[in-house]
């Protein structure tokens, strides 16, 4: 009986003097990717930070200030710095106007069809950011805007009343984006608040409005701070709206500067890389402060997130009434960021040319865009590249955040907390600032190493793609391996796996519903994708949603919008792959950065 | 079968290294169960894990057969899937993603005993024969009871025919009941394997059911090792008295015996009590002696002519169903004792007890 154990044990006693690099070699597989990954992200941060300091490319020139003397010596320079931070409080002020009353009401309220409201706040993602400010622009803009034409129809104005070309469409286009995740992040918070403490103030003689202005606010406002910063963050490193909204020379905002700077045939005469990496720290340097106080608050939040044991159920505000006014504005907000805009974009998509709708203009209605789809995709390259940009993008996040946690989460080494912090290190800086370095890594890579298929490729959109969610990915994975039990994982070296096989056969088996959700969300995210996509596309790597932005700036508004309503009806097929698959939407663990994606 | 010597092995806290295990040694003899009993925190897991290869000693040699997996000075460190072990689990560690079947039959397929395909199933089933659960082969696993998860994680651990079974507190996600029962089982499997085995429990009472040695473990050092029997009868540690079973300790200094008793007597808070001494102990010394409550008699009538008979009162009662728990104070000293559940006493009553001589232990003092 004991012939089995005999062979492995006599060939253990062979080999013993290797074992001890084998024990190691059991997570080293591990360590490896995950320092790769770490060392990618440092790596591209250096770049960005050596390129300001160079005039050409790096190894090249020398290093002199001259870039920031050209950034800050500009006459545009403190209006693009008021622009930028006049576009992150207006989107804060959007999205608080409109997150904060929304995640009090679905979360604390009796508003009826509360879980269908969340399910569709979720899906608003349905609808990317450029889709959201095109149907705007045919709304709002002053020239073709058919919400200005309505207005000015009833009223009798000569001036078209809404310019959304404006610092405050910006804001506004933004503002609503971002709602989600401001709704996300304190719906937590906001559901784990006992109301014991609001019952307590109740007894005391507060009345309703008391109770919020005194209690419910103050002890939600560490999270609600977190929030602000979040999508502060997220808003002043947004690229596609503003470039959308301003034409790149109006309403100019660092995204746009940075863009401007290196993508020539937009405008600008000359590629000047040296500034570009100047405006990608200014937008870097706040985000990495704001990340530090982001942590901050949510430690604070700990503090006074008040949660009682079990049977605690936060009681429902009753609405009586006022539930019909809380309906409505939160149709307001779906109207606003989801039904309207769509609507004219569905409406724009089948006809030759935008205009008002009426009697003649429904007799034009055809289905012609549609026909020509094929010729609106871009055809077979650009399906191609982006089936594999969203698939290679999903592979490749899931693989390195199962490799980063593995090392946070499931080995005692020393170096696991930096590698911790390293990986949330792309939360902080925004995906145009390593777009803007894969950029300059591309470059380089094509002048010295021409053989490698990188520059030019949908290669290097997947691995700014990949870098800009590894971040995201690593929260659920780090999440979903904490709760697998270490004895499952010794169970399996005990009975003689090797721990390459234990990951595959057994740890990778019992996270598969987050691996599952966190792959599809990111497919979600990298499909719909254009900032980054936008500063990284040649004539060879084009994808969808850059496909897109070029219809829409070539001017064929109808056209590009029957292109957004097929990007929409992919997307919400994925949202419905992966509803399927996990059931995970609408939950709000899963979603704090919705919006984050741009 | 598996030889410890020495082995230390230190946690790195925030507070710094806390040791668990200080220099510990055993033997397994083939086909022996040996326990590892003590308290939680003990380091009697750590030097489980140790054995399994899960932890990493700091120093120390392990030999699993005569094969080292471990030798500080060499450098010599065998990974756990080298070493051929057998182990169940406290928690039972089944995959919940597979079935029972494909949870035994791991080690065979994706494991490091690679039978031949044809081979696995008939292994499989006779190792689930073995813990009586041939007919749940198909089930997944997490619908299984706890009872039955046990005996998946037993098929699994024994389907692969190892030395050497290492258990980590198997029974003490069991319910009462369910435990004493498998309890019973596992003894019998075990015996009609001749397989070596290394368990870990905190409970006495497993301990002395299933062991052939014990070895008591406290604050990351062995105390005493030897037969159940040993561990109970003959104390050589007040820690090893007092965590396997119950036992009054008391204190005193030896003193020459009189009206012709031939040994020595300690004389203690109780009175002068006579006992036997070993010879390592002399004249003088302070000792603990030891001495368990169902041994001591309690009787409700004066009993002038015996030795080692102190009056008492019944300071409480404390009726177990089987037997009468008594607290009896002589003088300054609460006795524990125990009587037949039918004995007459009240609490409050005067009574006599006595302590034989040949079951005080005398240890010396600590």
């Amino acid at each position: 009986m004991e012939k089995v154990a005999d062979v492995s044990l006599s060939s253990s006693g062979v080999q013993a003097a290797k074992s001890l690099r084998e024990i190691i070699s059991g997570n080293s597989i591990a360590v490896f990717f995950a320092w790769a990954a770490c060392a990618v992200i440092l790596l591209l941060t250096t770049l960005i930070l050596w390129m300001s300091f160079s005039r050409g490319l790096p190894f090249e020139s020398g290093f002199s200030p001259d870039n920031y003397a050209e950034v800050f010596g500009s006459e545009h320079f403190w209006t693009v710095v008021l622009n930028t931070v006049g576009v992150g409080l207006g989107t804060v002020a959007i999205s608080i106007f409109f997150g904060v009353p929304l995640a009090w009401l679905l979360n604390r309220t009796d508003i009826p069809m509360r879980s269908l409201f969340i399910t569709m706040l979720a899906v608003t993602v349905i609808m990317p950011g450029l889709v959201k400010a095109m149907g705007w622009i045919m709304l709002l803009s002053p020239q073709v805007g058919l919400l200005n034409r309505l207005v000015m129809g009833i009223f009798r104005l000569r001036e078209a009343p809404f310019d959304i070309n404006s610092l405050w469409g910006i804001s506004f286009i933004q503002g609503l984006m971002l709602t989600p995740s401001m709704f996300f992040l304190i719906s937590g918070p906001m559901r784990s608040l006992d109301s014991a403490l609001e019952e307590a103030a109740e007894v005391v003689g507060a009345n309703r409005l008391k109770i919020i202005v005194w209690i419910t606010s103050p002890m939600l406002w560490p999270a609600i701070l977190g929030g602000i910063i979040y999508i502060f963050m997220t808003a002043i490193a947004m690229f596609e709206v503003a470039g959308l909204l301003g034409g790149l020379s109006e309403n100019r905002i660092l995204a746009t500067e940075i863009f401007l700077a290196v993508q020539p045939f937009e405008g600008s005469s000359e590629i000047k890389y040296g500034v570009a990496g100047v405006y990608g720290l200014l937008i870097m340097a706040p985000s990495l402060f704001a990340l530090f106080f982001y942590f901050q608050s949510l430690k604070q939040a700990h503090r006074y997130a008040v949660i009682t044991g079990k049977g605690y159920k936060p009681k429902d505000f009753p609405l009586g009434s006022l539930r019909y006014p809380a309906i409505l504005f939160v149709l307001f907000y779906l109207a606003l960021a989801v039904f309207l805009p769509f609507a004219v974009l569905l409406w724009a998509s089948l006809l030759p040319s935008l205009r008002m709708p009426s009697v003649e203009a429904l007799s034009l209605v055809s289905f012609k865009w549609y026909s020509e789809i094929h010729y609106l995709l871009g055809g077979f390259d650009v399906m191609r590249n982006t089936l594999l940009l969203v698939v290679g993008s999903s592979a490749l996040v899931l693989f390195f955040s199962f490799m980063i946690s593995w090392v946070v989460v499931r080995t005692k080494l020393r170096t696991r907390r930096l590698v911790d912090t390293i990986s949330m290190l792309p939360h902080a800086i925004p995906g145009i600032g390593f777009a803007f370095a894969l950029l300059i890594a591309g470059i380089m890579t094509a002048k010295w190493f021409p053989w490698v298929p990188f520059y030019n490729t949908v290669w290097i959109i997947i691995a700014g793609n990949v870098l800009n969610r590894l971040s995201y990915a690593t929260r659920i994975t780090n999440a979903a391996l904490i709760q697998v039990q270490q004895e499952l994982e010794d169970a399996a070296l005990i009975c003689g796996a090797r721990k390459w096989v234990s990951m595959l056969r057994v740890m990778m088996p019992l996270i598969r519903p987050s691996l599952v959700f966190a792959g599809l969300w990111t497919a979600l995210l990298v499909f719909r994708e254009v900032s980054m996509a936008l500063l990284l596309i040649g004539p060879k790597n084009k994808v969808l949603a850059t496909q897109l932005w070029i219809l829409w700036r070539q001017g064929d508004l109808s056209q590009a919008s029957a292109l957004s309503i097929v990007l929409i009806l992919i997307t919400g097929l994925l949202i419905l792959v992966v509803q399927r698959a996990t059931g995970k939407i609408g939950e709000p663990r899963s979603l704090p950065q919705l919006g984050g994606g741009g | 079968m598996l030889r410890v010597k020495n082995l230390r092995k230190s946690y790195f806290m925030s507070e710094g290294a806390v040791p668990a295990v200080q220099g510990i040694s055993f033997d397994i003899d083939e086909g022996v169960f040996l326990t590892l009993l003590g308290p939680s925190g003990c380091g009697k897991t750590t030097t489980l894990r140790c054995v399994a290869g899960l932890e990493t000693p700091d120093s120390g040699e392990i030999y699993i057969g005569n094969e080292p997996v471990f030798l500080d000075g060499k450098g010599i460190l065998v990974p756990p899937f080298r070493r051929g072990v057998g182990m169940v689990f406290q928690s039972y560690a089944i995959w919940p993603h597979m079935t029972v079947f494909e949870n035994v039959a791991f080690p065979l397929v994706h494991g490091g005993f690679k039978a031949p395909k044809a081979q696995v199933k008939e292994r499989v089933r006779k190792a689930l024969e073995l813990v009586g659960l041939a007919a749940q082969e198909n089930r997944p696993a997490p619908f299984l009871s706890g009872g039955q998860q046990q005996r998946v994680s037993l098929a699994r651990a024994l389907v692969y025919e190892p030395k050497l079974l290492l258990l980590d507190e198997p029974l003490s996600n069991l319910d009462a009941k369910l435990r004493e029962e498998m309890r019973l089982e596992l003894r019998e499997l075990v015996k009609r394997l001749k397989i070596s085995t290394l368990y870990v429990t905190h409970d006495q009472e497993e301990a002395l059911v299933l062991s052939d040695q014990i070895a008591v473990m406290s604050e990351g050092h062995i105390l005493q090792k030897g037969s159940p029997r040993e561990i109970y009868l003959d104390p050589r540690h007040p820690f090893v008295a007092n965590f396997v079973g119950n036992a009054n300790f008391i204190e005193g200094f030896v003193e020459p015996g009189k009206n012709g008793h031939p040994d020595f007597v300690v004389g203690t808070a109780l009175g002068q009590m006579s006992c036997r001494l070993s010879s390592e102990i002399a004249k003088g010394e302070r000792v603990s002696l030891v001495f368990r409550p169902e041994d001591v008699v309690i009787h409700t009538t004066a009993q002038s002519s015996r030795v080692n008979t102190f009056p008492g009162i019944i300071e409480r009662l404390i009726f177990l169903g089987n037997r009468i728990y008594c607290e009896i104070r002589s003088g300054a000293f609460l006795l524990h004792g125990e009587t037949n559940a039918r004995t007459e006493i009240q609490q409050g009553a005067n009574v006599f007890v006595e302590i034989p001589a040949d079951y005080v232990r005398v240890l010396r003092a600590q």
